[in-house]
């Protein structure tokens, strides 16, 4: 099937065309989650619609990477559930991929095998050719992951993560560690990758603006509850020079700003 | 940060009469030689561009020559040391000022070298130690590495074993040979159990510090992207204690001859040890001298074999790659 001609980005959005939905619908019910008696997730609510773009936005601590590695399945909720398309998730699932904010790439393997992780025979390995090119990154295929760059090595584990056609993407902080540019690129080449294939995308992030930029909605977590609800309704591509992508940001940080006031 | 960034950005933008003719001159040093770009040759003035390229090539060609000359010398330089011992030696020898029983000349180790290989003395013992050396090697280095394994990975069998093993392993293995002897005999089992004894330890505790310090990051994310228990093995874990096995794996090498030699030396019929300890009692000193000169180059090729491994195996590591490059 993938061997009949078609180009890569066709078979990328094929899922799009499909009956099934790109993306997914993900609920998540009174999620609580405490480490030695502190509590991290309390009674969060939320869901997301089929192929929304929405951010976590918070201070460090808040709980949202702990969110993340409950929706992904690595860890199970001492109480409430998650909901992917109405069936409860409680494990890993092959239909949900993250992206770390470390590559996490495999040192020993190349960058083509890296990307073709969990993924089996020829067509894992043409499904991995295939998202190495629209990351960008064909030409190093052959090469090992210690000889590239930061952000070289943040797009080899994004087309990892694309290579296993996800309908639910999770990405934690990703764009963290990247200088100023490499991350306005890494923002583009998300965004243009998540308007082909609207795939269901949660990015939790420090940069409010980098929220505003990529996502529908912006969830602002506090203490393990959402604190604020806002949609996020620019047109794209947004650009930060905007007056209106201005305004939204200042509100944003005087959201923060005002919950954490007390600090400061 | 962005913004400052961004502000840099638009500076830059703002002010064409710098860039562009950065970008022209950084492209022309790119598609030009080296040495042709620290000559301030303009882009488009073709009698500079067409005057260069011979003196370019006779730089390419000088420069190739000298990096043929320092490979030349790194790979010969090694052997300076040994062959200028080889000669101090025979001048010494053949001056007389070293006494042919105490030292024999290098040549007359040689010559002993014809003789025992043509009654097939050598080869024989050669073939047995190497024999001995092989089975204690790969009983112990399996055992050790299946303990370590089963300890890395199993708390309980951790708990149950671990403090035992670090005890066994304090014990001077070599201490053994008398209570070795009385148990084997002076067979072939004495000296192999003799080599498991040493060579297990080294494997042991590598595979196991190896296994534990992979990066439990990378096992979660091999999680998330759909790996089972037994591809998370194969892909993730025992690559990443790989390097820390093969440390083990040297260090396990070194002991295997040093036991072997001792266990020959002691108790046995056979083998290189058997054949210098024999030569002692005959005061043939050029046998003695041909024994250890074996035993440093058995473990040389022994100390070759293992980085080859560690070449061939973690091609990726960052050291090997620059190596290459």
């Amino acid at each position: 099937m993938p061997l009949s001609g078609a180009t890569d980005r066709e078979a990328g959005a094929t899922r799009g065309r499909g009956d099934t939905p790109a993306g997914v619908a993900v609920c998540i019910a009174g999620l609580e989650k405490a480490y030695a008696g502190r509590k991290v997730l309390d009674a969060l609510n939320f869901s997301m619609r089929p192929g929304e773009f929405a951010a976590v936005v918070g201070r460090s601590g808040c709980g949202k990477s702990t969110l993340l590695r409950h929706l992904v399945g690595l860890e199970l909720p001492d109480a409430g559930a998650v909901y992917v398309d109405g069936q409860r998730r409680d494990s890993l699932h092959a239909d949900t991929r993250m992206m770390f904010q470390e590559d996490r790439l495999l040192p020993w393997k190349s960058v083509l095998r890296n990307v073709a992780l969990g993924l089996d025979g020829e067509r894992g390995m043409w499904a991995a050719r295939s998202a190495l090119e629209a990351v960008g990154l064909a030409d190093r295929a052959d090469d090992w992951p210690a000889v590239l760059s930061g952000g070289q090595k943040q797009r080899v584990s994004l087309a990892r993560a694309l290579a296993h056609a996800p309908r639910f993407l999770l990405l934690d902080e990703p764009m963290g560690a990247l200088d100023a540019l490499t991350r306005l690129e890494m923002q583009r080449l998300i965004e243009r990758l998540w308007l082909e294939r609207k795939f269901t995308t949660l990015l939790v992030t420090h940069d409010v603006g980098e929220a505003i930029t990529l996502a529908d909605r912006i969830i602002l977590l506090e203490c393990g509850r959402i604190a604020e609800d806002l949609t996020v309704d620019l047109p794209r591509p947004r650009r930060r020079g905007a007056a209106a992508f201005g305004r939204l940001e200042a509100e944003v940080l005087e959201w923060i700003m005002s919950v954490h006031g007390g600090f400061i | 940060m962005d913004r400052t960034d961004l502000a840099v950005r638009r500076d830059r933008e703002e002010s064409p009469g710098l860039c562009p003719e950065r970008s022209i001159a950084q492209s022309s040093e790119r598609n030009l030689d080296w040495s042709l770009a620290r000559n301030p040759v303009r882009p488009g003035s073709a009698g500079g561009a067409a005057g260069l390229p011979d003196a370019g090539g006779t730089r390419r060609a000088s420069a190739q020559a000298r990096r043929l000359r320092e490979e030349t010398v790194t790979r010969l330089l090694p052997w300076l040391f040994p062959v200028l011992l080889f000669l101090v030696w025979q001048a010494g020898s053949s001056l007389g000022r070293i006494n042919a029983r105490v030292l024999p000349s290098p040549v007359d180790v040689f010559a002993s070298v014809f003789r025992l290989s043509a009654s097939g003395e050598l080869w024989d013992n050669l073939r047995i130690s190497c024999f001995r050396a092989g089975c204690g090697f790969v009983i112990g280095g399996g055992l050790g590495l299946l303990l370590g394994f089963a300890t890395a990975t199993s708390r309980f069998l951790e708990t149950l074993l671990d403090s035992s093993l670090q005890m066994f392993r304090t014990i001077p293995h070599l201490a053994l040979t008398p209570l070795v002897i009385i148990w084997f005999g002076i067979g072939e089992q004495a000296k192999i159990f003799l080599i498991v004894c040493g060579v297990m330890f080294p494997i042991y505790l590598n595979t196991f510090h190896g296994i534990r310090s992979v990066d439990p990051r990378l096992i979660d994310m091999g999680r998330v992207y759909g790996l089972r228990r037994r591809e998370l093995w194969r892909q993730i874990i025992l690559p990443g204690a790989l390097s820390s096995i093969l440390v083990g794996v040297r260090f396990s090498l070194g002991v295997m001859w040093m036991t072997l030699i001792v266990a020959e030396a002691i108790a046995a019929s056979s083998g290189i040890g058997y054949m210098a300890s024999n030569a002692r009692e005959m005061m043939q000193t050029d046998v003695m001298v041909l024994s250890i000169l074996l035993y440093a180059l058995l473990g040389k090729l022994a100390d070759v074999t293992a980085r080859h491994l560690e070449r061939r195996w973690l091609a990726w590591r960052p050291e090997f790659l620059k190596a290459v490059a």
